[in-house]
């Protein structure tokens, strides 16, 4: 077996939790190479300890095929510093780093958590007005 | 009003301004901090996207030149009156542990 699906259980603000399940999946010998909005695909490799940092960007759209200059420019700062995009989906970016002790993406959390509150409004405001639909 | 939530540098806001004396780039400001602080202080790639992204949006630092996506910029007044703010706050905060455990 080479390839693993995964359905993500995961809430949208459990970054902790996310990464914690990547870190192992590549110590098994799993890694993230694709995310959908159904499912997680793995390719099978060399057990690896590799660091995951899970970053949204917030200002991304979900209808567009490309990611924006902004966002790649946001790719290339983290590849700079080791972290390399292994898979995305819109504003869901996930990065991995296989220096022993990298420095995180985020440094200060506050701008981590005003991404997370921006995504959350998005999606909230999704939700209500699916709500109000008769 | 945006000014206001620079009111206090941070650590990292702070080195980062100081670091656009000169013109660099996004990857050498993060490599600059790094150097000067002898790696005491790291700016991690996202922190140094939303810095670099609020602070021009408060005119605190001004783009330079744009080639592809590599940008550069360097420090405007409104960014350097900034800095003199914050050590003036830390002057402040050094003075007052002086006069609790120095009695001056």
């Amino acid at each position: 077996m080479k390839n693993r699906y995964e359905i993500d259980f995961y809430s949208f603000y459990d970054i902790s939790g996310m990464q914690e399940h990547l870190e192992k999946m590549a110590s098994k010998g799993w890694f993230l190479d694709k995310i959908t909005y159904y499912y997680w695909h793995y390719h099978k490799g060399e057990p690896k300890q590799l660091h995951y940092s899970i970053s949204y960007y917030a200002k991304a759209s979900n209808f567009e095929s490309e990611p924006s200059d902004g966002q790649l420019t946001f790719q290339e700062y983290c590849e700079y510093a080791g972290w390399k995009l292994v898979a995305y989906n819109a504003k869901l970016q996930v990065f991995a780093n296989e220096n022993g002790n990298p420095t995180p993406i985020h440094t200060e959390l506050k701008y981590e958590i005003e991404e997370i509150k921006r995504l959350a409004k998005q999606f909230f405001f999704l939700i209500y007005m699916l709500l109000l639909l008769p | 009003m945006a000014r206001s939530k620079f009111s206090t540098l941070t650590e990292q806001m702070y080195y980062v301004l100081l670091c656009l004396k000169d013109e660099c780039c996004g990857m050498e400001i993060m490599d600059k901090v790094s150097t000067l602080t002898s790696g005491r202080v790291q700016v991690g790639s996202g922190t140094l996207y939303n810095l670099l992204e609020q602070f021009l949006a408060s005119n605190m630092i001004k783009e330079t030149k744009a080639e592809g996506r590599r940008r550069s910029y360097v420090i405007t007044e409104d960014g350097y009156e900034a800095l003199l703010k914050e050590n003036e706050r830390l002057m402040l905060q050094i003075q007052d542990f002086n006069k609790i455990f120095k009695g001056k």
